[in-house]
């Protein structure tokens, strides 16, 4: 957060709701861009982004003002998705099956929706089931560390303390991530 | 060592740059309105709470000490006024009907004791939902108010 979002916090634990609708324009793309990721499916994915910033306001108040509410928050929607993972693998469902819902039940159109350019949209829709592919293939901890990465913009080393683990570990984890992900674009682009 | 993961970050800083676009998905505002809207109704909601705890929490404290007031003062009462041996009923009745209206007397007296003076004013045709409304919507108010004056 930049040097004036100080205020923003202080107003968002007082439960502001300016403050608060301005934290979730910020954030929100980014929390449902690392949770859709993470569990590859979209209403979870929604569903579980509405979760993060429902615990945002109920426990903004305990939150130290120390200068990583990234970091805070992006543990929250993390913690989320891995809670959510760890329960499906036990129920066994499969996260596949929910794609395509959009948070009012209704299945979704493609992405867009524009449907005026068909040979783009397959394009994007094969990437898009190459990239979840090969996230599906990575060990869930390679690719929490990539997607933490990306979407929280936090660093490796905030990563690192956040997940518990060395800096060293995780930036190994990530090169594996990257290497794959590279691996896996490289081939299919090939000609 | 530290040297090492410098240089190994900084290769996938520049990697992640790279290729970390296609993980990107398109923003929804319909996704960031929908959040929004569950947020600050969360929100309300716990103001909500709060100001409710905040309004009753004082008055438990007096609605206790009435309690105490009033089991203290119990045994200090005179001695009952009906007759010890009643031989006729209708006496008997009596002397319980004027008991029961000093009685009565005596814990309006005591209310009106322990009452606080010049508290908030209640009307009976208000009901307390109304009267927490009312009171919620002027603290909005005094709040809109402080911003707009901090703000400026």
């Amino acid at each position: 957060m930049g040097p004036g979002d100080d205020r923003l916090l202080e107003r968002a634990q007082r439960r502001e709701s300016a403050a608060l609708a301005e934290l979730v324009d910020r954030y929100a793309p980014r929390v449902h861009g690392l949770i859709y990721r993470l569990t590859r499916a979209r209403d979870v994915a929604e569903e579980l982004t509405q979760e993060t910033f429902l615990r945002v306001v109920r426990t903004i108040e305990e939150y130290v003002d120390d200068g990583r509410f990234e970091a805070w928050l992006f543990r929250i929607a993390a913690n989320l998705a891995r809670d959510h993972a760890r329960k499906s693998s036990r129920r066994g469902a499969m996260a596949s099956l929910e794609a395509g819902r959009g948070h009012d039940g209704a299945v979704r159109e493609p992405p867009d929706g524009r449907g005026v350019e068909p040979a783009r949209i397959l394009a994007e829709e094969e990437q898009a089931e190459r990239l979840n592919a090969c996230l599906g293939a990575m060990p869930e901890a390679d690719r929490e560390i990539l997607l933490l990465r990306h979407f929280s913009e936090l660093s490796f080393q905030e990563i690192a303390d956040l997940l518990e683990i060395p800096l060293g570990t995780a930036l190994a984890r990530a090169h594996r991530a990257l290497k794959r992900l590279r691996a896996a674009f490289a081939v299919e682009t090939q000609p | 060592m530290n040297h090492t993961l410098d240089a190994t970050e900084a290769a996938l800083r520049r990697e992640l740059a790279e290729i970390g676009p296609l993980l990107d998905l398109p923003a929804s505002s319909d996704l960031t309105e929908w959040v929004k809207g569950a947020a600050l109704r969360e929100a309300t909601l716990i103001r909500r709470r709060k100001l409710r705890e905040r309004l009753v929490r004082p008055w438990i404290g007096v609605a206790a000490a009435l309690l105490l007031l009033a089991v203290w003062k119990a045994p200090l009462s005179p001695a009952p006024l009906a007759p010890a041996a009643p031989s006729d009923p209708d006496a008997y009745l009596e002397g319980w009907q004027a008991a029961a209206d000093l009685s009565g007397e005596r814990v309006t007296m005591l209310f009106d004791d322990a009452r606080p003076s010049g508290g908030v004013e209640s009307s009976e045709t208000t009901a307390p939902e109304d009267t927490l409304d009312g009171f919620e919507k002027s603290l909005d108010f005094f709040e809109q108010a402080f911003s707009s004056d901090t703000a400026g």
